[in-house]
């Protein structure tokens, strides 16, 4: 029985964005982008997508006189990670 | 929470590396691997209908090039720390040899190594991660710990060499660990051995030569400066040139 993948994760954007946040406490959008690769338009749009669902917390600061956005994954988008991993276990099997 | 990580990230990564061998991943520990990597994933970041398969790929090559990005350095601070305690204990050797004796000299230590941090040492690079943060606190411990060291020596004469290699070495040991580095790890235990080195030739000087008479056989008493700046080197500055080759490849 194969379970649903998660929409909003099985993107890749979003997704790779979720790993990459996964691997660390704390990233900020400079980070993020060099990272993923994206643009910083695409980029802003998916992270607002992942905070409205609660999987990540974004928060605003400065950094000197720079304005800086720092991005953290929640308990909730940790859980929503871990049911989109299991998800595709079933897709591919129970071998990985 | 963090078990929750350690689970998907290592879950992922042994995926990768043990049940996955059709999957091509992109190791991004080289510089054309980077530029490689940002190609493909100015590619793949238009695409939503991707394979599970490619998901995989996906997330595991992000977490390990995230990690090889937060490693990158790792061995600068123990180089720093190391070649200035080389130096400035060669240094006091060199002078003793000549009946000079700068105590105020080993403040050089913490002065050039702080400065030294700041030049050198691991810059905000957007992102913090457990590790750097777990380690920090670690050798901020050692270090307010090594001015208490100081204290006790100069009031007190407690036995400084001794205590700072002994520190030292657990701070390297518990760092090698951490970063799971072989190298770091023999360097920090074999340092925290290499400790009693001061202690037991200070009892055989008074075994053999007596307590009073000790002062008189200075070039003995000047070779802990050699062994100092000996164990610092193969605890700090060896295990320092390990880590960045290992990961600034």
């Amino acid at each position: 029985m194969f379970k649903e993948l998660n929409p909003l994760l099985h993107s890749e954007l979003r997704l790779a964005v979720m790993s990459v946040l996964l691997s660390v406490e704390s990233a900020d959008f400079v980070f993020l982008r060099e990272q993923t690769g994206a643009t910083a338009g695409n980029l802003s749009v998916q992270l607002d997508k992942l905070q409205k669902a609660g999987y990540i917390t974004i928060e605003k600061g400065f950094k000197g006189k720079m304005p800086r956005t720092t991005c953290a994954i929640t308990q909730e988008g940790v859980s929503a990670f871990e049911e989109y991993v299991a998800a595709l276990r079933s897709y591919i099997g129970k071998g990985i | 929470m963090a078990e929750n990580l350690v689970y998907i990230i290592n879950y992922f990564i042994f995926a990768l590396q043990k049940k996955t061998p059709t999957l091509s991943v992109h190791h991004n520990t080289e510089s054309e691997g980077t530029t490689k990597q940002t190609t493909k994933n100015n590619k793949i970041m238009q695409n939503n209908n991707f394979s599970e398969a490619q998901s995989i790929e996906l997330i595991t090559s992000m977490i390990q090039d995230s990690r090889a990005r937060l490693a990158r350095n790792s061995g600068t601070p123990f180089l720093i720390w190391g070649y200035t305690t080389v130096a400035i204990s060669i240094l006091n050797y060199v002078l003793s040899q000549y009946d000079i004796q700068y105590w105020w000299l080993w403040w050089l230590i913490p002065i050039i190594g702080w400065v030294g941090m700041m030049i050198w040492g691991k810059h905000d690079n957007g992102a913090k991660n457990y590790i750097d943060r777990v380690i920090s606190i670690i050798w901020c411990v050692i270090g307010i710990s090594f001015f208490w060291i100081m204290f006790a020596f100069v009031y007190y004469h407690a036995p400084i060499l001794f205590l700072v290699i002994l520190m030292a070495g657990m701070g390297t040991t518990m760092t090698g660990y951490i970063i799971r580095d072989r190298a770091t790890q023999i360097g920090g235990i074999a340092a925290m051995a290499s400790s009693i080195l001061f202690p037991l030739k200070q009892w055989l000087m008074i075994r053999f030569v007596g307590v009073n008479d000790i002062a008189q056989h200075t070039e003995w008493l000047r070779t802990d400066f050699l062994l100092f700046a000996a164990i610092f080197l193969f605890m700090m500055v060896i295990p320092g040139h390990i880590l960045n080759h290992k990961y600034n490849r």
